[in-house]
């Protein structure tokens, strides 16, 4: 009998163990109105790992200065969209999740995971005051699946290289794909660092999303994120075309397995896990180029100085070749920003989704700090009532370019609060201040020009991704698919030919001509006859 | 005579019980207790969730049940160029591994049962043991390391011996070799024990024997040990088609990148990346469902061969 009432004793331990460590527990009482929020993004402060003592600080400081419960998860970066899903899967998250573009919040809504924002906010003064392209922007037949962050003039992407490396091998600055070709060799062979060692790359990127304008400059330009080639064609009357059935995305993707073959694209390009890593390749001055957004270079140019005090990166807006005369890189236009999205079966969630726009859009002192952090820290309003923003230190005591750690929940959004663009925070170097403020008005005068003159193309509004329920379904396998197919041509395991028939066979199998006529059809185009899978 | 008189004793007890018809007596309801939670677990991972393999024949969405679709999602699955690659690729690696992974522990259990230096031979098994408690997060973090074309140190030694430096997680054709080689790295020395602990168990005259007759190490292996382990290993290679497709999730899903998926895409990450990260549950449950079908037709494959060819014309179940 003692060995029963041991081995009862023993069950019972590890029954009330498993409870205990699953968190069986009583939820803290709060009388605070609730605000459930999933991110990854923790504005220029890195992933939420890092300086965690400083973003920490926020919340706790949030809750008290506006009384309420905010309460925050955390997401690493890497992989972030498959996180949220397995989240959603299971049934661990509610909330709003702060998610990476349409598609996603498209997806999620025709798969029962998230909630129709328009029945909770529509009556809510703040929803009434937006512009009405930021109204629709996430609104899919009636259906509003995501709330917009933004409402501000599109962020354009350039290609950042190493302008000292190109001064070192005596070129110019890249305008064509051919003397692009050719300094990504020279600065692979030609030992453009003058360390006297074989220490450098040409490029680098994270998968295709670092990569477009290697697409851009063959007149095959990608989506707005690089996630798949079904895009508004700017060269074919701004109708869906998926540019992987034209001719010239054989020279494009040779293009890539050239740069591959020769060891002038780093790689291990397409199994870096995240943008930070591949970024941290180029400032570190193992890789001399990069596509990425373009306000990004003085920050490339400031922290490779950290290893290398003569490095300087210049942007290239785009490259042309060939087969495309003009630049084609996205840029231009209102963006609304990442997709705040409902997650069905939240609680309290038309309290939520008020408290998120009362606050955030409501409250000036509650926008600016979701944009910079804790007020009067890291920022204060100066005489006029204009932002200034505080000098400060990162953990390990230099000084602090960024925007104070928040949570980056608020973004630019022009109708509410005048727009206001970060500047770079002296921190006592005017030089550098006059400096930065010089590359950003020539940056977008660029923008402007190029605007003008047809040079930059814009995506035609609201439809950066095809609107069609076909798409939904198959997204997913269109971006592996495209991924797949531009790996395994750059990396040479088949032709280009090979990988586009392939690719073709693939896409035939899911039914994607429907997705483009569908998608055409929402746009009041007929899809092209010319390239059909 | 010791042992026939342990087993002896609960032979007896249950005569008894099953005499006087008791199921429940003083001395089986430990052993019940004892076997209960497994039974719980196996009944709650296994069991309960099989209706949920109709999920196969619906459109079901995060929102719940929205309707029976028949066979559309395997019509679909079976039109897929990738599906059917996904399900070679995962042939590739079980063949690789029922080639070397699985003799690997048999053959190291063999040589550490020839090594009479009692110290030597436990430090050799803790040490080829400790990798099998190492998650595979840090295994495949660790051996992308090393084979790092610009940090790993494997190409440190290639570029010192003046060759161009490899990046061998961009090679297809090597993935599957790589994994097997790392799987039996992580898994060889605990595999090894119950090969071992059969290998206790030969009757040491049996060697005796064979010594008068004048076999060597290498007879004595094939003459006695090999003949001595042959029934752990039918049993262990017949249950191991229960779960041929398993044990491959893990690091497969850790050393795959876009680079290799066309021979690291295999059954379980295709199901896992369509059912649960792109919440097409149907099709994942397909996919699921076709594999659960191919594994149990092996299994009763392979115990029917066992029953018409074994000696004593036996099967495990």
């Amino acid at each position: 009998m003692r060995k029963v009432t041991l081995l009862l004793f023993g069950l019972s331990l590890v029954v009330a163990g498993s409870l205990f460590a699953t968190g069986v527990q009583e939820e803290a009482v709060t009388e605070r109105p609730i605000l459930e929020y999933t991110t990854l993004f923790h504005f220029d402060s890195g992933d939420p790992t890092e300086n965690l003592d400083l973003k920490e600080e926020f919340t706790p400081w949030f809750n008290d200065y506006f009384n309420v419960d905010l309460r925050i998860t955390y997401f690493p970066r890497p992989e972030y969209p498959q996180r949220i899903s397995l989240a959603l899967a299971t049934g661990e998250i509610s909330g709003i999740i702060r998610h990476f573009g349409g598609a996603y919040a498209a997806e999620l809504w025709a798969d029962g995971s998230s909630m129709d924002w328009l029945p909770l906010i529509q009556d809510n003064p703040n929803w009434q005051k937006l512009e009405p392209g930021m109204q629709e922007e996430w609104m899919r037949d009636g259906v509003l699946v995501g709330f917009p962050t933004a409402w501000m003039p599109g962020r354009n992407f350039s290609r950042h290289i190493r302008k000292d490396w190109l001064d070192n091998l005596g070129l110019e600055v890249p305008q064509t794909i051919e003397e692009f070709y050719t300094a990504m060799r020279m600065f692979t062979e030609n030992d453009p660092n003058q360390s006297g060692q074989d220490d450098t790359v040409g490029l680098t990127t994270r998968t295709t999303w670092l990569l477009q304008d290697m697409f851009h400059a063959f007149g095959v330009p990608l989506n707005h994120v690089g996630g798949h080639a079904i895009t508004t064609d700017p060269h074919d009357g701004d109708r869906f075309n998926d540019q992987m059935l034209k001719p010239q995305m054989v020279a494009a993707l040779q293009n890539l397995a050239d740069l591959y073959a020769n060891g002038y694209l780093d790689p291990e390009a397409f199994s870096i896990p995240s943008g930070g890593a591949a970024r941290e390749r180029v400032w570190q001055g193992f890789a001399g180029s990069i596509y990425d957004w373009t306000h990004n270079y003085v920050w490339y140019t400031n922290q490779a100085r950290t290893v290398d005090p003569d490095a300087e990166f210049v942007p290239i807006l785009g490259l042309t070749s060939e087969y495309a005369d003009r630049y084609v890189n996205p840029g231009g236009g209102y963006g609304a920003g990442e997709p705040l999205i409902m997650v069905r079966g939240t609680r309290n969630a038309e309290e939520q989704a008020n408290l998120l726009l009362d606050l955030f859009l409501g409250n000036e002192i509650a926008y600016w700090s979701g944009r910079w952090g804790i007020y009067e820290k890291y920022w204060e309003f100066g005489p006029n009532g204009e932002i200034v923003r505080l000098p400060w230190k990162w953990t390990d005591g230099t000084p602090a370019y960024a925007p104070g750690p928040t949570i980056g929940i608020t973004n630019d959004v022009e109708p509410f609060f005048a727009l206001w663009q970060s500047g770079y925070i002296t921190q006592g170097n005017e030089q550098a201040s006059r400096d930065w403020q010089a590359r950003e008005t020539r940056i977008a005068e660029m923008v402007r020009e190029g605007l003008e003159t047809d040079i930059y193309f814009q995506y035609v509004s609201g439809h950066t991704e095809p609107r069609s329920e076909a798409y939904d379904a198959v997204s997913a396998d269109i971006r592996r698919i495209f991924l797949e197919t531009v790996t395994m041509a750059t990396t040479g395991q088949v032709t280009p030919q090979q990988a586009l028939d392939s690719y073709r066979s693939q896409m035939r199998a899911i039914g994607a001509q429907r997705i483009l006529d569908e998608a055409n059809a929402a746009l009041g185009k007929t899809s092209s006859t010319r390239w059909r899978y | 005579m010791a042992h026939s008189d342990a087993v002896a004793l609960p032979l007896d007890v249950s005569e008894k019980a099953r005499k006087k018809g008791k199921i429940f007596t003083k001395r089986s309801i430990p052993l019940y207790l004892m076997i209960l939670p497994a039974m719980i677990f196996t009944i709650m991972f296994q069991y309960i969730p099989l209706p949920g393999r109709l999920i196969a024949f619906t459109d079901f969405r995060t929102a719940g049940f929205q309707g029976w679709v028949g066979l559309q999602h395997f019509r679909f699955l079976f039109n897929l160029d990738y599906f059917w690659n996904a399900f070679i690729n995962t042939w590739r690696i079980v063949l690789l591994g029922y080639l070397f992974f699985f003799p690997a522990p048999i053959i190291f259990a063999l040589l550490l049962n020839e090594i009479r230096v009692k110290s030597f031979k436990k430090v050799v098994q803790t040490l080829t043991v400790l990798p099998n408690f190492v998650n595979w997060v840090v295994v495949s973090t660790i051996f992308i390391s090393i084979l790092s074309p610009r940090f790993g140190y494997v190409n440190d030694l290639i570029r010192a011996f003046g060759g161009e430096p490899i990046f061998f997680f961009s090679l297809p054709r090597l993935f599957p070799w790589l994994l097997t080689y790392l799987r039996i790295w992580k898994g060889v020395g605990y595999s090894a024990i119950i090969y071992l602990a059969a290998l206790s168990g030969v009757d040491a005259e049996l060697y005796e024997s064979a010594v008068i007759d004048g076999a060597g190490r290498i007879r004595q292996t094939f003459a006695v040990t090999l003949p001595a382990l042959a029934p752990t290993i039918l049993v262990l290679f017949v249950l191991s088609f229960a779960d041929v497709f398993s044990g491959l999730f893990e690091p497969v899903l850790m050393l795959q990148n876009p680079m290799i998926n066309s021979t690291a895409e295999i059954l379980d990450t295709y199901i896992y990346s369509v059912g649960l990260v792109n919440r097409r549950y149907g099709l994942g449950a397909a996919a699921g469902l076709f594999k659960a079908t191919i594994s149990m037709t092996l299994l009763l494959t392979v115990n029917w061969v066992t029953k018409r060819f074994s000696s004593e014309g036996r099967g495990i179940f």
